[in-house]
């Protein structure tokens, strides 16, 4: 698995209840629908990814926030 | 802006003393990544915890959109707080902003020491037929017992309030995104919602009839 998405993993893994969720696990998984994280904490994933990598996430790319790939696309968009 | 007659709801219970939430809102950046600083100053009276409170505002309100428009992105700041009154200690009466649809919501917050629980509707008309509950758990529950035990109230008090002949005629299941759903006997029923966080689960839907389970403190408000 690459580094940035052991990353992104390590950060969801914060915020999820138990390891029953990552059963199955895809890149296509929803965070909220899928993994079940309260709504609450994608604000602190959001703060813990711009922390981790450096990046600012705007507004606008709030909207793009929904899978895992999601993440992942953006993230490889914005650090190239 | 536009005002639907649609009957649909959406809520959001915070539990203020849960360690992540008392975490979270008072984490550097917090606030401002989801709302913006006119929310922040038009709330700044209210007794309560400001950060909790529009978290509870948006969230409702992006429950509700994600029914009626299907595929909303979670994005808190297309919902914006245009106005707040604190009825009394426990009640504020809010307009939110849709603002890629400049659909005008209607919400209102319960408040307490232990929690901040809002409810947001389509059309102002509509909070009158609001039936909404809160329970409160163990702290050993895990989060499928509490859910299933919001559930079980939830179709206890529908089929109470609708006199229904049998609790098994009644069930709740998810949409494809995850949305629960309430059926009778299979068709569409009444619109609800649920939540929970830490401690504490809630349920609201929308019901011609009036309901004795209504908080009386919330009554009589409306």
């Amino acid at each position: 698995m690459d580094t940035t998405k052991q990353k992104i993993i390590d950060i969801l893994k914060k915020y999820t209840f138990n390891d029953e969720v990552w059963e199955g696990y895809n890149d296509d998984f929803h965070v909220v629908k899928d993994l079940k994280i309260n709504s609450a904490r994608m604000v602190d994933i959001i703060l813990d990814i711009e922390d981790e990598f450096g990046v600012e996430i705007t507004d606008e790319e709030l909207d793009q926030m929904i899978s895992v790939r999601d993440m992942l696309d953006l993230l490889k968009e914005k650090m190239h | 802006m536009i005002e639907s007659p649609f009957m649909l709801i959406g809520n959001d219970i915070v539990a203020l003393n849960e360690k992540q939430n008392l975490k979270s809102f008072d984490r550097p950046g917090y606030v401002m990544k989801f709302s913006f600083p006119s929310e922040q100053r038009r709330c700044k009276d209210i007794e309560t915890n400001s950060t909790a409170f529009l978290w509870s505002l948006k969230e409702s309100a992006y429950k509700l959109m994600q029914k009626y428009l299907t595929l909303v992105p979670f994005n808190p700041k297309h919902f914006q707080l245009t106005s707040c009154n604190q009825f009394s200690d426990a009640i504020i009466n809010s307009s939110i902003e849709y603002t890629p649809h400049k659909l005008k919501l209607s919400a209102l917050t319960h408040v307490n020491n232990e929690y901040i629980h809002t409810m947001a509707v389509l059309n102002q008309k509509h909070i009158k037929q609001v039936h909404y509950q809160i329970i409160k758990y163990a702290a050993k529950a895990s989060q499928q017992e509490i859910s299933q035990e919001i559930k079980n109230a939830l179709i206890h008090n529908v089929s109470s309030d609708l006199r229904h002949n049998s609790t098994e005629k009644i069930s709740i299941t998810k949409n494809e995104q995850g949305v629960p759903r309430l059926l009778l006997n299979q068709t569409q029923g009444p619109d609800i919602s649920i939540s929970h966080d830490g401690e504490f689960g809630a349920y609201a839907y929308l019901s011609a009839h009036r309901n004795q389970h209504t908080n009386k403190e919330f009554d009589s408000f409306l």
